[in-house]
């Protein structure tokens, strides 16, 4: 590598997506700036970004392959990279040669890395032939799925028009955490007047920072979107006819806002005081333009689909149809727009088999466990930390011990890596070429290789490509694996003339002299298309059924993202840990009183699945019913969350914050 | 025709003197119109004398009050006071883009000048003033800039070689192989920066003027709202010393609180220092003494002055408070309960040495009623006011106290 | 006269995001627990962000027994390690824990306010890194605006050191809480 600065990109599960400049002297990463030339990120990262030199150079990180036998004793050995792809392409010939296909294997992968160049995995699977592959997206499908119910596709508004707006309404989002780099387009807006609202049932630091902050039972957003549609629709709409026109629906809708919604009821269910709804209601009816952010969080629960299409349809009648500056949040999912080559890499056919075996990631390891004919017998993990992050565990504890061979592939080795057989040292962003697009934001930008890996480490791409290789070298025409593309190969061909059209861009080099935003942003929506109001009244009905039953001394465990990780991303970085955080429990004053718990404590939260010790927080502003933790750590909350049976046909995110437990004070006899 | 564009011989004769600075401008008007003539600046302090510099020691300006509607235009009659005599004079600004730099003065030694006859003289004569006044301060604002940054690393310390300062002191004759102290001047600033810049430099004029008619080559600066001077120490006598430059202060305080008073101004005296790389721990004390005097109540405080206040202005807040808490709290209380103020008769005492006769005098009371106070404070604060350690914590209590801590 | 640079803290807008204080430690390659900034929750929804306040009244600067520190004409303040023999009285002289000891070395450090940043017209590395503008310069020989306050809670009495630094306070917001 030569000295220099060179173009690189944040490849992790994140809004900002940014643009990083790197500054290399003799091989090595000294520091790294943000690019200037990002008009999203503008020249700035996030603290984690600022801390890349101690994520690259970190003693905890990965050298090399290893081994552990037996699997879980921490009696690790190094071997080579050819022993390594010795033992897993034997197990996979072999599983191959017992069952039949390549069924017992499979993988299970998210979102660790996003770059174009990760669907490596994927890509590597499907040069087998059919296997087992997650299907599915945990962190976001409802919201999808009810976003292009409403609108008749994917939709997102561009992220720097919020700057331009009259009314910002957020619903269940923490950018001040988990999105740093929205605030300035939220603060350019109040700053010529505009009023930034917040509507969380955590009183966030965003929330903080909020003209209005409303604070909301958790999952009764609906709720609270029918209620000021109820006021508005009660004070009249201005121009409803051309609502009628662009919707479907519309009078049902208003029939049963009309019908079905009492204000004091929506009060009652959702906390939220009738002066706050009237306050938000004349928001909305006045300020225009005005935008509607659907957080995540609103979509962690099994009304969440609910919610996001109430929300929709409140955006919908006010403004969001008419008014070509108004905006509705979400996420967009662009990527799907590129060819994604090695994510669609057609493997070889098999003579009976005509397709891999799905399962959703969502509920991977019951729906592993259920399979037979032939069982899961291998599994690749890569871009992924299951014990800290899935849920289920009893379930994956079941798995593990019916696998073969477990394979990790990670820059650290994390509680999953210490679950495998083998450990492969992945490269960071900073030592592999990739490509990245923004799921919020609408900048595509390269990520070049800029220093040399560390000690062995290598990327999912040349894993593949090596791997593969040997498969065949063992068992010629196994994997048809393209593997002597270069990385640089499948990056120009994502660049079809249609995306280079899109992002203006004449050829790969524009990229190297910065990120190019896509020209062109769907608005709303296509002329053609109608906005769909709420879902069928059968479901809406079904919405104002489904209340949870509470039981006392239950409470919602909620376990949104912290500052400085991302689930268990960067937890091995000092600089990002100097506090400690991580076995912290929230729990209101209320609940605090009723289990006679103090500040600073020792306490347990427990439900059938499993405990959790961690020191007791007592906050305020904490709703009574509200648990609040962190991810990751050295005691993983997610042994306390399970998935419950998916109901939608099409998938749903998973419902982490659906989790209950309960409180008590620990006790030595308890553990 | 050419008499048409002939100038007159004394408007040539000024002009030429002119190119010789405002000394000469002064000495041939005076020449040529048989008076006495004077330059002063606009706070009428005399800058060139006709009649010679040792002449002007101690004179006073006053404009005549009813001619004086408009001075910047006008010529106006004033009146010149000497040790000896009171003299009657014509004045005329001395401006420049409506900036008044001065003013040039004639004066008579009899009878009134009549204003008509050398109004025009006064005019043409005071825009050649104009013009080499504004040349000699564009040159001293040039010098200032390169005198400034020397003061600067000196007041913090940047010069590291003694040998340095000296040489460098030598250039605008200041001798810093004698010791030196530092007097901070300030305009108090509560919330905001002090950002009045004419005022500051008004307060500079003040100090160097004063510091010129002490026979000192002024070593001063303005910062901010500061101004600093550094004041050589020939005598070692130490009260003489301090007297001095307290007077010093204190004049320096009033007549600046004449020129603007509506800014709050204080002042505060560092330590003295035979090494000059040392002055600038001088200029830290003295912006020290400078805070603590506010506090205090203390015109001209000296850094050497305090001792407990220093150590308890600096020490963490929480602490003092439950110092001061555990020290007077028992007696908090009571006066609160009781609606009584047993606690003032304490302070008065604490500050009276614990004397009961001066005690008693200062606060108007009885020698009974107070000696019957002073066992009930003894009896609330379970303490003997007679031994010397619960004098200190009281003592020290009712200082954290002035310190604006509580 | 000279300027004086200073931080200008905007508490309403800080989101106490962190990314000054890493962003320090990136530029400037600081040991671990050596910090030249660090950003404080002082009080509920109340966050600073502070380093060396380069003060006109530097403490560290009048107990330094080696005179190690200078100040530039731009105001900051600088310390010469070489100088420094780790005697740690700027370390407890100094009201805003601004000179940050390290025992490997047995010498202090401090925020330089990325002066060889400044001097070649860049800002600090954590003003560049303030994503919400909370964090930036201003000469406060000429800065004004009513606005602003010389002390917010949380913050040391600024009397002794006078501190190059000012903050726009917290606004107040309307909340509605659960019933």
């Amino acid at each position: 590598m030569k000295d220099g600065v060179y173009r690189n990109t944040c490849p992790r599960n994140c809004f900002g997506t940014c643009g990083i400049l790197s500054y290399v002297k003799n091989g090595r990463l000294m520091k790294v700036t943000g690019d200037p030339k990002h008009g999203y990120t503008k020249g700035r990262l996030c603290a984690k970004g600022y801390a890349s030199t101690q994520f690259v150079y970190n003693t905890q990180r990965l050298k090399y392959p290893m081994i552990q036998s037996p699997r879980g004793s921490g009696n690790w050995k190094r071997i080579s990279w050819d022993e390594a792809y010795s033992i897993i392409a034997g197990k996979i010939i072999e599983l191959n040669q017992r069952f039949g296909s390549n069924l017992a294997s499979g993988y299970n992968k998210f979102s660790g890395n996003l770059g174009f160049l990760h669907y490596a995995v994927e890509g590597m699977f499907n040069s087998f032939g059919p296997h087992t592959k997650p299907v599915g997206n945990p962190c976001a499908l409802t919201g999808k799925l009810a976003v292009n119910q409403a609108f008749g596709h994917n939709f997102s508004s561009n992220p720097e028009d919020m700057a331009d707006t009259n009314l910002i309404v957020i619903w269940g989002a923490n950018p001040a955490v988990t999105n740093v780099h929205q605030m300035k387009f939220i603060y350019e807006a109040r700053r010529s007047g505009a009023k930034f609202i917040v509507i969380d049932p955590i009183f966030t630091r965003t929330a903080e920072k909020a003209d209005v902050y409303i604070q909301i039972n958790p999952g009764t957003d609906a709720w609270l979107a029918f209620g000021i549609a109820k006021i508005l629709i009660e004070k009249g709409i201005d121009d409803e006819e051309s609502i009628r026109e662009q919707t479907i629906g519309w009078d049902q809708y208003k029939h049963f806002i009309h019908h079905q919604i009492d204000l004091s009821d929506v009060s009652k269910r959702t906390g939220v005081p009738t002066e706050a709804m009237e306050v938000l209601a004349e928001f909305y009816g006045n300020l225009k333009p005005a935008v509607t952010w659907n957080g995540l969080g609103i979509q962690r629960n099994d009304r969440g689909s609910h919610s996001i299409s109430a929300i929709n349809s409140l955006a919908a009648m006010t403004g969001i149809l008419s008014n070509p500056n108004s905006g509705l949040y979400y996420m967009h999912f662009d990527i799907e727009h590129f060819p994604q080559l090695l994510l669609n890499h057609q493997g070889p056919v098999h003579p009976n088999i005509t397709k891999s075996r799905d399962i959703d990631i969502s509920n991977y390891s019951k729906n592993a466990l259920a399979l037979t004919e032939p069982p899961l017998k291998f599994l690749w993990v890569a871009s992924r930390n299951i014990i800290t992050q899935d849920q289920n565990l009893k379930s994956w504890h079941q798995l593990f011990n019916q696998l073969e061979l477990i394979v990790t592939v990670d820059l650290y080795l994390t509680k999953t890596a210490k679950h495998s057989d083998i450990v492969l040292p992945a490269a960071s962003h900073f030592e592999e070429e990739d490509l990245n697009v923004g799921y919020w934001h609408y900048w595509l930008s390269i990520n070049q290789k800029s220093i040399p890996p560390y000690y062995e480490a290598k990327s999912d791409l040349q894993i593949a490509r090596e791997l593969t290789k040997k498969l065949n070298e063992l068992s010629p025409g196994f994997s048809n694996f393209p593997f002597e593309k270069e990385p640089i190969d499948w990056i120009k061909e994502e660049l079809t003339p249609e995306i280079m059209r899109q992002y203006s861009l004449t050829s790969y080099e524009d990229l190297l002299e910065g990120p190019h935003k896509k020209i062109e942003i769907a608005h709303s929506m296509p002329d053609s298309e109608k906005f769909r109001l709420l879902p069928s009244k059968e479901t809406v009905t079904e919405q104002l059924q489904s209340e949870n039953l509470k039981k006392p001394l239950t409470y919602r465990l909620l376990t949104p993202q912290t500052l400085l990780k991302i689930h268990s991303q960067y937890e091995l970085v000092p600089w990002l840990n100097q506090e400690q955080t991580e076995d912290i429990i929230e729990l209101s004053s209320t609940a605090a009183i009723q289990h006679e718990i103090d500040e600073n404590t020792k306490i347990e939260i427990y439900n059938q699945h499993g405990f959790i010790i961690g020191t007791a927080k007592i906050n305020p502003t904490l709703p009574n019913q509200v648990v609040l933790a962190s991810q990751a750590g050295n005691n993983p909350i997610n042994q306390l969350i399970t998935q419950t049976d998916d109901k939608g046909a099409n998938g749903s995110s998973t419902f982490f914050y659906d989790s209950m437990v309960n409180i008590r004070k620990w006790r030595e006899k308890n553990v | 025709m050419n008499n048409h564009f002939a100038i007159p011989e004394f408007v040539q004769e000024l002009s030429t003197a002119s190119s010789h600075g405002v000394n000469q401008i002064v000495q041939k008007l005076s020449t040529l119109l048989s008076h006495p003539v004077l330059v002063v600046d606009p706070l009428y302090q005399v800058l060139s004398c006709s009649t010679g510099i040792e002449a002007i020691d101690e004179i006073v300006i006053m404009p005549d009050n009813q001619q004086e509607s408009n001075p910047h235009f006008a010529v106006f009659s004033c009146q010149i006071s000497t040790i000896d005599s009171l003299k009657n004079g014509l004045a005329n600004p001395i401006t420049l883009n409506n900036k008044i730099l001065g003013y040039l003065i004639l004066f008579s030694n009899d009878k009134p000048l009549a204003a008509g006859l050398y109004e025009d003289a006064l005019i043409y004569t005071a825009s050649l003033c104009a013009l080499q006044m504004q040349k000699s301060l564009e040159l001293k604002q040039e010098r200032q800039k390169f005198k400034e940054a020397f003061l600067f690393d000196l007041l913090y310390g940047n010069i590291k070689q003694k040998e340095d300062i000296t040489e460098y002191g030598e250039i605008w004759g200041w001798d810093f192989s004698i010791p030196h102290i530092v007097i901070v001047f300030s305009y108090k600033e509560d919330n905001h920066f002090f950002t009045n810049k004419q005022t500051v430099n008004m307060l500079l004029q003040v100090v160097e003027n004063e510091l010129i008619s002490q026979n000192f080559k002024p070593i001063a600066m303005a910062k901010q709202s500061q101004v600093i001077t550094m004041i050589p120490l020939v005598d070692t006598d130490y009260d003489e010393n301090r007297a001095k430059l307290e007077a010093f202060a204190v004049t320096v305080l009033n007549k600046a609180a004449k020129m603007n008073p509506e800014f709050e101004l204080a002042c505060g005296i560092g330590k003295k220092y035979r090494n000059p790389t040392e002055l600038f721990r001088s200029y830290q004390e003295a912006k020290v003494a400078f805070e603590l005097g506010i506090l205090l109540k203390i015109t001209t405080p000296l850094f050497t002055d305090f001792g407990l206040e220093r150590i308890l202005y600096k020490h963490d807040l929480q602490d003092l408070i439950e110092y001061y808490n555990h020290t007077l709290g028992s007696l908090l209380e009571h006066d609160k309960n009781h609606d009584g103020n047993l606690i003032e008769t304490l302070e008065v005492l604490a500050a009276n040495q614990f004397d009961m006769g001066k005690t008693a005098k200062a606060s108007f009371l009885h020698r009974n009623t107070l000696r019957y106070r002073v066992k009930r404070i003894e009896e609330i604060l379970n303490m003997k006011l007679d031994d010397l350690h619960v004098r200190l914590d009281i003592m020290a209590a009712f200082k954290i106290k002035q310190l604006r801590k509580i | 006269m000279f300027k004086r640079t200073g931080f200008i803290f905007n508490a309403d807008d800080c989101i106490n995001c962190k990314a000054c204080e890493i962003s320090c430690k990136n530029e400037n390659q600081t040991p671990m627990n050596i910090q030249w900034r660090t950003v404080k929750k002082v009080a509920p929804e109340l966050y600073l962000s502070l380093s060396c306040n380069h003060c006109d009244s530097p403490e560290c600067f009048r107990v330094c027994p080696e005179r190690a520190f200078i100040k530039r004409k731009d105001g900051i303040v600088q310390i010469d390690e070489n100088l420094c023999t780790g005697c740690q009285l700027c370390v407890s002289a100094c009201p805003y824990q601004a000179p940050q000891f390290n025992p490997e070395t047995r010498k202090v450090s401090k925020c330089q306010m990325c002066y060889p940043r400044q001097d070649i017209g860049m800002v600090p590395a954590c003003v560049e890194a303030c994503t919400t503008g909370a964090l930036n310069l201003v000469d406060l020989n000429t800065f004004e605006d009513e606005q602003t306050v010389r002390n917010l809670p949380g913050f040391s009495d600024v009397t002794v050191t006078n501190p190059s630094i000012i903050f726009y306070p917290l606004k107040p917001r309307k909340r509605y809480f659960l019933q």
